[in-house]
């Protein structure tokens, strides 16, 4: 083998290298996110609203929602920055407005995972139940943009109560042994909890 | 011959000190009638603005209206969502169903809450500016031998909006459709500000069309600066037709004058007081 030769062959040696390591890098990436984007949902109760005798408005809260890319690279170069959607309101777990920011400029067909944040930490019943309906106009939104939602991260705290409100816009439990076959609903939610611990899946039943 | 005046100048003088003492008298009468007016229109415009603050105390009607406007923007986009969803993705259809439910009882339930607060901003309102008056009204009372300016009348409250104050709410312009509906039905004004113009039901079309979107006249901020309770001329204060929330108030306040020397007259004094409430912050 000349020098020629043996120069080309660690040439050669070295590029299937690297792209064996950034192949194994983007799998890796594609396992830790097996969704393009998130929608990211945070709450928040809203304090010193709606003061008059007898109100009935009390509770008030308050969600988020925006968007970014997880991709890597991002399909734009703005699109791993956070965009405002829209904000949601609501008054002891009744929706009340909304006011919409930006259209959801996600591409059509990615998967997307949905992400609550509660903004003080814990969060009270009130907000919880927001969150859980944000959720569900998120998953209508993402079904409009033709994206399906892969996961639905919720806080450890709140997701029995989010569970059980999501299993009130017709959604079922999947329990491995019982005879709902996940394959047959044309809708199936998982929830898991961060930090993770919790996971649950929830299939849609007419 | 020569004839003698003597004793004229003191006649004269006489006349002259009666003369400029009824004069006196009578400037005077008029002056303290002037004092008293005026005092009683400071008076009368303490009350209305007593009153106007009240209506927006905590910008509870800042608030209202801004969430009307958001409610409003949340039905149209689930009614429109649900439109598409059940022509479309039929599979969940149920859940847009939902969620169209839900927006059109959130409306409903900020109408009851709307109509609760109008109410409320009047009743607290009338009785701040009663609980004020009992306080003051014995002040402008004025009594002299030969003139009388007391018994304030009971005092009247009107309430009302100020005219050319739109709303406090900036249009939402993230559904195009809304924001082209809106500027089609004249709902907006057409200059820079963009504000909701005052006192509409800015109803939607379609299934939602029973639904009540009643957005009130009420200052908006300028450059942020929110304007506190002022008192307004009395010819801009106009009445509600409608069951929109109010934002101004008119007081008015009146003493009987009457005249004690000589032919005995009697009169009024009124004073009216008009003020426009704090104006309303806008969205968050």
């Amino acid at each position: 083998m000349n020098k020629h030769t043996s120069a080309i062959a660690i040439a050669a040696a070295i590029m299937v290298s690297t792209l064996g390591a950034a192949s194994k890098a983007s799998a890796q990436n594609q396992i830790n996110h097996p969704y393009a984007w998130t929608i990211e949902i945070d709450t928040q109760e809203v304090p010193l609203q709606f003061q008059y005798s007898g109100s009935a408005l009390t509770q008030v809260v308050k969600t988020q929602l925006q968007f970014y890319s997880n991709s890597n690279p991002p399909p734009t170069p703005t699109s791993a920055t956070p965009t405002l959607y829209e904000s949601l309101w609501f008054s002891n777990g009744k929706s009340l407005g909304l006011e919409r920011q930006n259209k959801l400029q996600i591409r059509q067909g990615d998967s997307i995972a949905i992400l609550v944040v509660h903004k003080n930490g814990s969060a009270q019943p009130d907000e919880q139940i927001a969150a859980a309906k944000a959720i569900m106009k998120a998953v209508v939104d993402a079904n409009l943009n033709k994206n399906m939602v892969a996961t639905i991260k919720v806080p450890m705290a709140s997701f029995s109560t989010i569970s059980q409100q999501i299993q009130n816009y017709h959604f079922a439990p999947i329990v491995a042994s019982s005879s709902e076959d996940p394959t047959q609903s044309d809708l199936n939610l998982f929830l898991e909890s961060v930090p993770p611990g919790m996971t649950q899946g929830l299939a849609h039943v007419h | 011959m020569k004839r003698n005046c003597k004793g004229n100048m003191i006649i004269l003088s006489g006349v002259f000190l009666v003369v400029n003492a009824v004069a006196l008298v009578v400037a005077s009468s008029f002056g303290s009638l002037f004092f008293v007016h005026n005092r009683m229109q400071a008076a009368a415009d303490e009350l209305a603005i007593v009153g106007a603050q009240k209506l927006n105390e905590l910008d509870r009607i800042g608030q209202m209206n801004n969430m009307i406007a958001r409610s409003r923007q949340l039905v149209f986009d689930a009614q429109s969502s649900d439109q598409t969803i059940q022509n479309t993705i039929n599979h969940i259809a149920d859940i847009s169903a939902l969620l169209y439910t839900d927006a059109h009882e959130g409306a409903q339930l900020l109408e009851i809450e709307r109509l609760k607060l109008r109410g409320v901003s009047m009743t607290e309102a009338s009785a701040a500016i009663t609980t004020r008056y009992q306080q003051i009204k014995n002040g402008y009372e004025l009594s002299l031998p030969w003139l009388e300016a007391s018994n304030p009348a009971p005092l009247s409250i009107s309430f009302g909006y100020t005219d050319n104050i739109k709303s406090n709410v900036a249009q939402l312009t993230g559904l195009d459709a809304l924001t082209a509906a809106d500027n089609a039905s004249g709902y907006v004004s057409t200059d820079n500000s963009k504000l909701y113009i005052n006192n509409i039901n800015a109803k939607l079309p379609g299934a939602a069309s029973d639904l009540f979107f009643k957005i009130s006249s009420l200052p908006a901020p300028v450059q942020s600066y929110i304007a506190p309770a002022r008192a307004t001329l009395a010819n801009a204060f106009q009445t509600l037709t409608s069951d929109q929330l109010y934002s101004s108030v008119q007081v008015n306040f009146q003493l009987n004058v009457s005249t004690k020397l000589g032919a005995e007259t009697q009169s009024e004094m009124k004073s009216i007081g008009t003020a426009v409430t704090t104006g309303g912050q806008l969205m968050m």
